[in-house]
């Protein structure tokens, strides 16, 4: 009889116990997926404020990364070029906005640092900067590029005045291939030219007539020794607008990988996120 | 008789025992359950960002700053028949630019999910706000 009681109340306390342990995992559990929303909801702020910012803010986007025998980096889109356009305004307005406002109504801090209108190409050690109606490509590694194509989308309309055909150098040299289009997709200017990293080579340019004889208008691209720097590119629009709709580097295949960087930061509370424009 | 009452003192106690661990761990485990919040508002809180995710990564709500909602408009039709909801676009200094609802209902006030996200169009700096309960 004493064992049967002693059994029953030893039952009984192990279901009862169960019953508890049960009830605390379970609240452990919901506490976890309580801590991921809250990392879910940093995600979508990391996401808005981060993602594709270099493509809103300047129109820079990259299109894939390819490697087969060389590395080839490609831009859909490298930049709208125009004397009125105020980069720094742009990239301050958000970052004023995000930081401000945007901050207050979603309950969070955000805060930017080194966030430049740059980027790299790492390993390659190719540095852009991106200003108003030029650009500047400087290549540490220079050795490493094989080639670079560029497609500029004029929104001139008159004829062309002028254009600049560089001399054919070494074969061994970067093949520097550029075209110019018209918005209607005609191309008015096309050449493919070997240009030496260490030459102080002629630029890729186009001139068109203005209703004004001193109105120079103009798209120009140039490759080699710039400021006495070896292997630097150099890209201006004069009195027009420029859209460039493709830029390719192909470089050698030297087995790292490939980031496309732009070295900012964005903090969301505590949490930093870099601004990589791509990566393989 | 004294070990009669001897037994009896004991089933007593042992009872009292009995129960008192029974409702211990009882008033734990309704403790615990009534602790946890099932909160509805996750379902909508996902819904809300996920929309907003998806129409500014399909480029919807830059057409909504030159009036053009037909794309918001037509994924606003695609939210479950449960939730109604509506987006509000406004520029950096906060004044309205556009909104629109999903046609048929009318966002609740009695558990409102709001959500926002920014974009740029034209290099100027906009956002969208959208509001989803369910009807």
């Amino acid at each position: 009889m004493y064992k049967k009681g002693f059994l029953f109340t030893i039952i009984s306390l192990a279901i009862l116990l169960s019953i508890l342990v049960f009830s605390i995992a379970y609240l452990d559990r919901v506490k976890e997926f309580d801590k991921l929303d809250t990392v879910n909801i940093l995600r979508y702020y990391e996401d808005d404020i981060v993602s594709n910012v270099f493509n809103d803010l300047y129109n820079i986007e990259v299109k894939d990364i390819k490697r087969s025998g060389s590395v080839i980096v490609n831009f859909s889109k490298f930049g709208i070029y125009k004397l009125d356009k105020d980069l720094n305004l742009i990239r301050n307005n958000y970052r004023t906005f995000v930081g401000g406002r945007y901050s207050e109504l979603n309950n969070i801090n955000v805060s930017f640092s080194n966030f430049l209108n740059e980027f790299k190409i790492k390993e390659y050690n190719s540095s852009f900067i991106i200003r108003n109606s030029n650009f500047t490509m400087s290549n540490e590694n220079y050795d490493f590029i094989n080639g670079i194509e560029v497609d500029i989308v004029v929104n001139q309309t008159f004829e062309i005045d002028d254009s600049e055909q560089p001399s054919q150098q070494d074969p061994e040299d970067p093949l520097i291939h550029v075209r110019v289009l018209r918005e209607s997709g005609v191309v008015i200017y096309d050449q493919s030219i070997n240009q030496g990293s260490e030459e102080s080579n002629n630029p890729f340019r186009v001139s068109f007539k203005t209703e004004e004889d001193n109105d120079v208008s103009e798209v120009s691209f140039e490759y080699g020794i710039l400021n006495e720097i070896n292997g630097e590119a150099f890209f201006y629009s004069s009195n027009l607008e420029a859209r460039i709709t493709r830029f390719e580097v192909n470089y050698d295949d030297i087995g790292s990988k490939v980031v496309i960087d732009s070295e900012s930061l964005v903090k969301i509370n505590d949490k930093e996120s870099k601004i990589i424009l791509g990566q393989e | 008789m004294e070990r009669l009452n001897k037994r009896g003192l004991i089933f007593t106690i042992d009872a009292i025992l009995a129960i008192l661990a029974t409702t211990i761990i009882l008033v734990s485990v309704y403790s615990i359950f009534n602790g946890i919040n099932s909160d509805d508002g996750d379902e909508l809180n996902e819904i809300v960002l996920d929309f907003l995710t998806i129409a500014e990564k399909n480029y919807y709500l830059n057409l909504t700053t030159s009036g053009d909602f037909s794309k918001v408009d037509e994924f606003l039709l695609a939210l479950p028949n449960q939730v109604c909801g509506n987006i509000s676009i406004y520029n950096s200094d906060e004044d309205l630019i556009g909104s629109t609802s999903k046609i048929g209902c009318s966002v609740s006030n009695d558990e409102v999910i709001i959500s926002r996200r920014t974009f740029l169009q034209n290099s100027s700096v906009y956002f969208a706000k959208m509001e989803v309960s369910y009807v």
